[in-house]
């Protein structure tokens, strides 16, 4: 039964079944095995919800699009299928059987296309992610006293949790970031804090690894190298640090055992707005085969 | 966004139930569909796909939230309401005791 429940499943949307699938398979063990509930029900539940989380996600521009290419390429086909094949009046439905070939070839062709997902973030791995940080950043911003400040590391990383450098050096052990909790303390609590904008979160039975920009900041500077545009103009600059976190489960929740910052600090990612991180970048830099 | 957060809209019941057993405590979907079992008197029996349709919407709504709890695993996920939650579950209520109080009256003058 957890077969057909899992082929059911597939029915759903991709993302949908990425954030509850799991959830669900759970569930429905957990109500199947308590022996008080109907198969049938549940699978002809899991049906109607299939068709109707698809129609919620259907936008008007796309089946627009869709419908104008389907018709079309019908139109197309008509054409040329009456315009190439000989004696193609003779015979109506040998006419039929020759478009429902290929109308079922096109079909067949745009189903190819249309099941081919791009990776797409879980929702459910963001959310968990954002929780964790939000928990520490607010931890580290109420906290008064060394014991405060103790708790919310123990809370946040391993106890053998490690800090590598972008040459994949460890720079920092927990035993030494301990030590300089007292010197974070004595800021002012606006000071301890920074703001992060995950990039990817990705998580599998015991591991959650996230990839963020921290410390996004913004200065004004006047580019006096030329480096982003005439030397002597005046350019807003958008900094951070790429940095990769990997958590282990633990029996007391999620912690970090290893931060790697991947960036030298204050990295400009834009000027003025516009992104300079981003493909395509500089063509001198891109590597190609000779 | 579908009917689930749209103002002045009355709840579906499988919502209404699911916002009732959040508003007690956090749960998680087995515990969902057990707690609703039992405060409906074992008359509304959620499926699975109901109710993480359901729980979908009031997600994306953020009329509920998940709560991380220690054993927050992938395949047990627990929610809680919001204050948003909160104030729509609050609201529908007003809204049915006003129906209720109606019909009452109405009953009564019937039956006098």
């Amino acid at each position: 039964m957890v077969l057909v429940f899992n082929l059911l499943l597939m029915l759903y949307p991709v993302e949908y079944r990425s954030e509850f699938g799991d959830e669900m398979r759970a569930v429905f063990m957990a109500l199947t095995s308590s022996g008080n509930r109907s198969y049938l029900a549940e699978f002809a539940a899991l049906m109607r919800g299939a068709v109707s989380e698809h129609w919620h996600r259907v936008s008007l521009r796309a089946t627009a699009s869709m419908a104008g290419g389907a018709v079309f390429a019908f139109g197309l086909h008509v054409v040329m299928y009456w315009s190439l094949v000989p004696d193609k009046g003779k015979n109506l439905g040998r006419v039929l059987e020759h478009l429902a070939s290929r109308i079922f070839m096109i079909a067949m062709l745009a189903g190819v296309a249309f099941g081919q997902q791009q990776p797409k973030q879980d929702a459910a791995t963001l959310e968990l992610a954002k929780s964790i940080y939000s928990r520490a950043l607010t931890a580290l911003q109420e906290a008064r006293t060394l014991d405060d400040m103790k708790k919310l590391a123990d809370d946040l990383a391993s106890p053998d949790g490690i800090s590598v450098d972008r040459f994949g050096r460890t720079v920092l052990t927990r035993k030494e970031a301990d030590g300089e909790l007292a010197s974070m303390l004595a800021l002012p609590p606006e000071r301890r804090v920074t703001q992060m904008d995950i990039l990817w979160a990705e998580q599998n039975s015991d591991r959650l690894i996230v990839v963020a920009w921290v410390l996004p900041n913004e200065v004004e500077r006047i580019d006096t190298e030329g480096d982003f545009g005439p030397p002597g103009s005046k350019h807003r600059l958008t900094r951070g640090t790429l940095v990769r976190d990997i958590f282990q489960k633990t029996a007391n929740g999620w912690r970090r055992i290893q931060h790697d910052k991947l960036f030298p600090n204050d990295t400009v990612l834009a000027v003025d707005g516009m992104p300079r991180i981003v493909p395509p970048l500089d063509e001198r830099n891109r590597v190609v085969p000779k | 966004m579908r009917h689930v957060a749209e103002k002045n809209h009355p709840l579906s019941q499988p919502v209404f139930l699911i916002l009732t057993s959040l508003a007690h405590e956090p749960r998680h979907g087995y515990a969902l569909i057990q707690d609703i079992e039992t405060l409906s008197g074992g008359q509304v029996r959620l499926s699975t796909g109901t109710l993480y349709g359901a729980l979908g919407r009031l997600l994306k709504a953020r009329w509920i939230e998940r709560f991380e709890t220690d054993d927050a695993s992938r395949d047990k996920q627990t929610y809680r309401l919001t204050p948003l939650g909160r104030d729509h579950l609050a609201e529908d209520l007003d809204r049915l005791k006003a129906l209720t109080r109606v019909a009452a009256a109405r009953l009564r003058a019937k039956e006098a």
